[in-house]
């Protein structure tokens, strides 16, 4: 289960974790933290050690709203931060590795650009992956 | 969780991927399965200013045939989810284009889920979605499962 912290990521969240107590599944949730800052930089006044906290303090959050949804669930749930600079290749790897036999992501995450259309990672999720991908909208 | 999963199929070994997976997770969750096959609709071929009729090939005559071909596709979806242990419904639809018809049948059905293969007969590699997946994908308003 990905997540960008985004609302629209939490609602997939929300139908995966009830997707897996139906099924008695397990999940682990992924935040990609895409943008690791130079060491040593600093951006818009704001020392990039400073941006890295910032950056996982951001994921963390988004994990526990996963961990929390599991926990009301009794879903059993891990989570990780993982990092790569394309956030659809770090779901796929983190899939991969934990043996996930099921990706449940969000129809959009932070990028929307309306209704109508996939959100970029999402469409990325889906073509590149080899287990099943449930798409909540 | 779902309570009724609408199955497409278009009859091709790939879609008969996502029947078997749809007509497992059904068992799993407990839900039933309305399987659906789109016909697109006669359309005579047009020459300029005319239509040409083909004699002994009529609108029926392709009704017939698309009717066969549903029935042989749905009977697929029947027997694995027979051999699950799943209530099953069959429905042939007539719609150009097929994702608007799986979309129609889904909202006609009161489905909360499709499960649908990656690819179906119109499959050109491995690495994208097959077009009509992709629009059930865009424009549909309940959870989409594409299976690989």
């Amino acid at each position: 289960m990905p997540t960008d912290g985004s609302r629209l990521a939490e609602r997939g969240v929300r139908a995966g974790v009830r997707f897996a107590a139906a099924l008695g599944a397990r999940v682990s949730g992924v935040y990609v933290l895409q943008a690791i800052p130079a060491r040593g930089a600093s951006y818009a006044g704001v020392p990039a050690r400073e941006w890295a906290r910032r950056f996982e303090a951001a994921a963390r959050k988004a994990l526990a709203v996963i961990e929390i949804e599991a926990e009301l669930a009794r879903v059993p749930c891990t989570t990780a931060v993982v990092r790569n600079a394309r956030p659809w290749k770090g779901i796929l790897a983190a899939a991969h590795r934990r043996g996930c036999d099921a990706i449940v992501i969000a129809s959009h995450g932070r990028s929307g650009l309306g209704g109508l259309l996939l959100g970029s990672e999402t469409a990325n999720v889906l073509s590149h992956s080899r287990i099943p991908v449930l798409v909540a909208r | 969780m779902f309570k009724h999963i609408l199955i497409p199929t278009d009859g091709s070994r790939l879609a008969l991927k996502g029947v078997k997976a749809g007509a497992r997770l059904a068992r799993a969750i407990g839900a039933r399965v309305t399987a659906v096959y789109v016909v697109p609709p006669y359309v005579p071929p047009m020459y300029g200013e005319g239509a040409i009729y083909v004699p002994g090939y009529s609108v029926r005559h392709y009704k017939e045939q698309g009717a066969r071909v549903a029935r042989k596709a749905l009977a697929a979806v029947s027997a694995a989810a027979r051999a699950a242990g799943v209530k099953c419904a069959t429905r042939v639809v007539y719609d150009r284009p097929a994702w608007d018809g799986i979309l129609r049948a889904a909202r006609g059905g009161r489905c909360d889920a499709i499960v649908i293969a990656s690819h179906g007969r119109g499959a050109i590699g491995g690495a994208l979605l097959g077009s009509e997946t992709q629009r059930v994908l865009a424009h549909s308003k309940i959870p989409v499962l594409v299976i690989r």
